[in-house]
């Protein structure tokens, strides 16, 4: 128990003191269960970039949501192999509070946001390069259960049963405001009083999506909602996939940022995550791709 | 101006030219610590503060913060005043060791508490599976924001106290067995006496930790209005949403913590400090 949960719970750790990525390069886990139908990733229109735009040695840094945490290693050690002298770095926290350390004059040089309203206004404000605001992915939502399923639940309907623990995110980040509006369109079609239930059953509002899925793997609780994604990197959990109709898709925004101290190179990372190479890292994490 | 005159107007003879240089160094610390919380406090009150106080969510955060960190003080008075009883009287073997468990919580990340109490008391964990089967679940309840408070708290109130009935003067101890007095009327009515403002110290020094106890909370007890979401929760939620609430709690908080100290220098006056 202790050593199955040890990794998971570090991961956790690092993840809420917002830490960067770990050094330790995680294994591209295959597409499992939960990887949903995703077509092959269609070709953006810009082109990769091939060669390093600068000489001397560059750290890019890159402020992303921690839904992105497994991705951004893949995409990061790419762009570095891609482009010599140049280092990724990558600062994983909250869309919002990220969006807020760059109004309070934080210069890296890229935005990724997991909440289109976050980049929107960061664009509103000039603090991105308003017209080069892209979505290069999409997510969507599914329910993580323990790996012995202890509540039983087998069916979106068995969320509401009463005594089930359930952690889903608090409403004020994009995971939590995501799960409310799928709980609504669940209301529709399986019971009137759903959603009340089933918010019943919530133990705690979590501030990250990571805590819900370290908390959900050791057991504490008998369900979380989480992000596809979040799932296909914690290939232990058991899930139950919610039906399109009545999922969410959130979309995945990036931009170079206007004061970026290395805007060449933002330009071509952003440019790196949205041809095929980097749409394939996403896709292999259970993200959809940028799409329609 | 010559020295003679400089020393004239010096205010106090024993205050050498030299203090001023240590003196402007401090300063500057002083001026890190203050600054801060200067524009918090200036901020949070040009910002409609009274609207936010108002705010119901925001109300059960700060009345269930007091009730907590109550509660875990009232745990530390009952379980930590015979612990710190025993360590200021008796050596015995092992004492370095468990002295040493007391005082890591004080320097330990509060995060590392909080996992280490979700391994420990959580749904599968050792002390948690027994619970379990007797229906008792710790994690998510308000019983475990207390918890989590006693954890971090504690060697506060410990440290203090054990200090407290330390610098009871052994003559008194004496005439007090001359006198016929057993071991549990010598505390009743020798040592706790006498270690009162030491006590009392030790229990406000641990409500503050408690009062403002983030970590370890939000990691095994979880974040849920009304139950879990003590006041520095709601700060860390508000921020990434609702500055004004943010500010208007941060307000709240340092409020308190600045009255609590207040009180602590004016209780602990001629203790020994931990």
């Amino acid at each position: 128990m202790l050593r199955r949960s040890l990794p998971l719970l570090l991961t956790g750790l690092a993840l809420l003191a917002a830490c960067g990525a770990s050094p330790t390069a995680p294994p591209v886990s295959p597409a499992t269960t939960v990887a949903t139908s995703a077509p092959a990733p269609t070709a953006p229109p810009t082109p990769a970039p091939a060669t390093a735009v600068s000489a001397a040695p560059v750290t890019l840094n890159v402020f992303a949501p921690a839904a992105l945490t497994e991705a951004s290693r893949q995409l990061g050690a790419a762009f570095e192999a891609a482009n010599a002298g140049v280092t990724v770095a990558f600062e994983l926290g909250h869309s919002p509070t990220q969006r807020a350390q760059l109004e309070q004059g934080a210069t890296p040089d890229v935005f990724i946001s997991a909440s289109r309203k976050d980049m929107d206004l960061a664009a509103e404000q000039q603090l991105v390069v308003a017209d080069q605001v892209q979505v290069f992915a999409r997510n969507k939502l599914i329910v993580i259960l323990p790996p012995d399923n202890p509540a039983q639940i087998e069916s979106l309907a068995d969320l509401a049963k009463p005594g089930v623990q359930l952690l889903i995110g608090t409403p004020d980040i994009p995971i939590g405001s995501a799960t409310l509006s799928m709980l609504d369109k669940l209301n529709a079609s399986i019971a009137p009083d759903f959603k009340a239930r089933v918010l019943a059953n919530v133990v705690s509002q979590e501030v990250g999506v990571k805590p819900i899925v370290s908390k959900v793997s050791l057991g504490e609780a008998d369900a979380g909602i989480v992000y596809v994604s979040d799932a296909v990197a914690a290939p232990t959990l058991t899930t139950l996939a919610i039906p399109d109709e009545a999922n969410v898709i959130v979309v995945f925004t990036i931009a170079p940022v206007t004061a970026a101290p290395h805007p060449e190179e933002a330009a071509a990372f952003v440019a790196s995550v949205l041809a095929p190479e980097g749409q394939a890292v996403l896709t292999a994490q259970g993200f959809l791709p940028a799409g329609p | 101006m010559n020295r003679a005159e400089r020393v004239r107007a010096d205010p106090g003879p024993a205050r050498p030219r030299w203090a001023w240089v240590f003196a402007s160094i401090g300063a500057l610390l002083v001026a890190l610590l203050a600054l801060p919380l200067a524009v918090l406090i200036w901020t949070a009150l040009s910002n409609e503060l009274l609207t936010f106080l108002r705010d119901p969510s925001l109300q059960r955060a700060i009345s269930l913060s007091i009730l907590t960190s109550s509660i875990s003080v009232g745990v530390l008075l009952l379980l930590g005043t015979p612990l710190a009883y025993v360590l200021a009287r008796w050596s015995f073997r092992g004492k370095v060791w468990v002295e040493l468990i007391i005082d890591l919580p004080l320097v330990l990340p509060p995060l590392i508490a909080g996992i280490a109490l979700l391994l420990a008391f959580g749904r599968n964990g050792i002390l948690g599976r027994p619970l379990d089967l007797v229906g008792l679940r710790l994690p998510f309840t308000t019983a475990a924001v207390v918890v989590a408070q006693v954890f971090v708290a504690g060697p506060l109130y410990v440290r203090t106290a054990r200090l407290g009935f330390a610098a009871v003067a052994p003559e008194l101890r004496e005439a007090a067995a001359v006198e016929g007095a057993n071991e549990v009327q010598l505390f009743r009515y020798v040592m706790v006496p006498l270690a009162r403002r030491a006590l009392g110290s030790g229990l406000i020094l641990a409500w503050a930790r408690a009062f403002g106890e983030f970590g370890a909370t939000i990691v095994f007890a979880g974040n849920m209005e009304g139950r879990t979401q003590t006041i520095p929760l709601a700060i860390f939620v508000g921020f990434e949403t609702n500055l004004g609430i943010a500010l208007g709690l941060s307000l709240v908080l340092l409020v308190i913590a600045a009255l609590v100290l207040l009180l602590l220098r004016w209780i602990g006056r001629g203790v020994p400090t931990a």
